[in-house]
């Protein structure tokens, strides 16, 4: 069962014992009693007729009765080889940061470099807020079994599977590399001012300017056939700053995404060739704030419209689903 | 059954000369984060290392990776 709920609702399957995965308000959130659940915050999602904002209703996802046992754990920025090393031999983690904290930074820059983070099936989301209330509230992550918060570090749920199935984690992404110049920094990190392109250095924020570049379209790499989206946050002409939604890595080349005529059409056109129904499902806010999202049904992949993706790493504009596949 | 870490597929794999086409995201990644490395560090300790890196991926993804796993060892595997 995935879907918008009441609180009443999401008492009443947690009461019965329900393994729950829970989005939705902090307000809303600290109604629910203690039970096999984990939570985040953010108030926006896709349901069944699409995008929408509520503060009065959670997205319940419940963990499939494939789930034999799960545990969860609160992490902090330097325990990110104790969550790798967590992940159950045969199963899956489901992973909810909070935004803007040190440990959805560190993660970000960092998890790739872990050697066994590919072996296992990681996915999640970044907790957020109501965008209008971003500097006011601070998104948090609640663990159900204990009935504790956290501002700070990250909570992951283990679940282990039963042992003829195994979870696939998938990427659903609009876009594609343009055909544009090549663009490479020489470190990993959230913000730039210079970059190469072609190889010359240039002053980013001047680049942007100069080639009237669309901000809402992401740099893209091509990770051996998967494309990977960094999306620019903001440009300070002042200070030439450029600030990203995702770090950009230094040995990385991306290029400009292809402009999209028609998001909502691009998005369908991927999920059409899917096979297989999600068990989890996630989806990035920007694609809520950029459009395609709002009152746009996506099918069967609902779920809750964050602050970054999580499949493996930290990903941008993307949808993030995982489907339970016989082995 | 995966072949042997001495097989020469693995060695050209982490090298960055078996271009897939690869299907599973964790594999796309997996190839990448590897040829990378290899071609920071070309070194045989450093290969080597990555060969045990890729056959342990591999290994545990074995039923998802079955495509990706054909990619690479074509013609022996299929």
């Amino acid at each position: 069962m995935r879907g918008l709920l009441s609180v009443e609702e999401t008492v009443a399957r947690i009461k019965a014992g329900d393994r729950v995965v829970v989005a939705g308000e902090e307000a809303l959130l600290r109604r629910l009693p203690k039970g096999d659940w984990v939570g985040g915050t953010i108030p926006y999602f896709v349901g069944t007729e699409g995008g929408l904002m509520s503060k009065e209703k959670l997205f319940v996802s419940s963990l499939p009765s494939e789930v034999v046992d799960f545990v969860t754990h609160f992490y902090s920025e330097s325990q990110l080889d104790a969550l790798v090393a967590d992940e159950p031999q045969h199963g899956f983690s489901y992973l909810i940061l909070p935004a803007f904290t040190a440990i959805h930074k560190t993660f970000a820059k960092t998890i790739s470099s872990i050697p066994a983070v590919y072996e296992r099936p990681l996915m999640g989301w970044i907790a957020g807020v109501e965008i209008d209330e971003i500097g006011v509230r601070q998104p948090k992550v609640v663990d159900g079994r204990s009935g504790r918060w956290s501002l700070t570090q990250g909570l992951c749920l283990h679940a282990k599977l039963v042992k003829d199935v195994v979870a696939e984690i998938g990427i659903v992404n609009p876009f594609h590399q343009g055909t544009g110049d090549v663009i490479t920094v020489d470190r990993t990190a959230f913000h730039t001012r210079k970059v190469f392109v072609n190889g010359r250095e240039e002053i980013f924020a001047d680049y942007l300017v100069k080639q009237n570049v669309d901000l809402r379209l992401p740099l893209v790499a091509n990770y051996s056939g998967a494309m990977i989206n960094v999306s620019i946050k903001s440009v300070d002409l002042s200070t030439k700053r450029v600030d990203f939604y995702a770090p950009l890595f230094p040995d990385v080349e991306y290029r400009l995404a292809a402009p999209i005529e028609d998001y909502e059409a691009a998005f369908a056109h991927d999920i059409t060739k899917m096979d297989g129904e999600p068990t989890l499902s996630v989806n990035c806010i920007l694609n809520y704030k950029y459009g395609c999202l709002k009152g746009h049904a996506m099918g069967e992949f609902i779920g809750p419209i964050t602050f970054g993706e999580i499949a493996y790493g930290l990903l941008n504009q993307t949808l993030v689903y995982m489907i339970l596949r016989s082995s | 059954m995966l072949p042997p870490k001495t097989h020469p597929r693995w060695k050209a794999l982490v090298l960055g000369k078996v271009k897939g086409p690869f299907s599973l995201l964790a594999t796309q990644f997996f190839i990448t984060r590897v040829t990378t490395r290899a071609r920071i560090d070309s070194s045989a300790e450093n290969i080597e290392q990555l060969i045990d890196q890729a056959y342990s991926f591999f290994s545990k993804n074995e039923a998802l990776a079955r495509n990706d796993i054909r990619a690479i060892f074509e013609p022996e595997v299929r």
